[in-house]
């Protein structure tokens, strides 16, 4: 992925309602762990069908443990007032991932089809990006 | 807490659960054990794949000219249909005339 991934300006479109994190090292078990943390959070929100938002997270993860040069990473899980959720990984590398093209153009197709919007910042003080991605719950948006 | 097991009889090989990073490695692995013979990936016991697991599948399909993906569960399509990919890892073998 890269900052041309989606929309550049974060973050927050509403009040957050509950917020979770969680600090993950950066070792091929990441991408687990995120999925078992977001289903947890996801499950205490009474969140219904978790999985899409499960397979973005893994997704961004991966990528960040693949590319970033960085020994852990910061997982962070808003819900908003909407109940929309907008997701942070956060890692100490501000360089945007441009290595393995391919795997990095599923990555952006996966996240594309998946996350309402996604895309990536640098932190304000420069010495690390976040990975962010936006999606609304499941069944409320096939209620509107 | 391991979240892929593999399982394998004769020239089957079966994924049951999380196709992500952790499994990369020991999927080649197991497949590297059975090199050169014709392989069926069984994926029907797959409930979780990224684009992590795809790398897995496609690596998969490159080192081993003889090997078929086979019986891909719903997120494993729905994957493959969203990556584009359903042709590079369910396509038929290249027929070489190893055997």
């Amino acid at each position: 992925m890269s900052v041309s991934g989606g929309t550049t300006t974060a973050m927050h479109l509403g009040p957050v309602l509950d917020q979770a994190a969680v600090v993950l090292a950066t070792t091929v078990d990441a991408p687990r762990q995120a999925r078992a943390f977001v289903r947890e959070t996801l499950a205490r929100w009474d969140w219904s069908s978790t999985e899409p938002a499960v397979l973005m997270v893994s997704e961004a993860v991966a990528e960040t443990v693949l590319t970033a040069d960085s020994a852990r990473l910061v997982l962070t899980v808003h819900l908003h007032a909407d109940r929309s959720i907008e997701v942070h990984v956060h890692d100490d590398d501000p360089t945007p991932a441009t290595a393995s093209p391919r795997h990095s153009d599923y990555t952006r197709r996966v996240l594309d089809d998946v996350a309402d919007d996604w895309g990536v910042v640098r932190t304000e003080d420069d010495a690390g990006k976040i990975v962010w991605l936006r999606l609304a719950e499941p069944r409320r948006a096939e209620l509107r | 807490v391991e979240s892929l097991r593999i399982e394998r009889a004769h020239q089957r090989v079966w994924l049951h659960g999380e196709l992500d990073l952790a499994a990369f490695d020991d999927v080649l692995h197991t497949l590297a054990e059975l090199d050169g013979q014709t392989i069926l990936l069984d994926l029907a016991g797959v409930t979780f794949i990224d684009s992590t697991g795809l790398r897995t599948l496609m690596a998969a399909r490159r080192d081993h000219a003889q090997l078929s993906v086979v019986n891909p569960s719903g997120v494993v399509v729905r994957l493959l249909d969203m990556t584009g990919t359903s042709e590079l890892v369910l396509g038929e073998p290249k027929t070489n005339g190893a055997t």
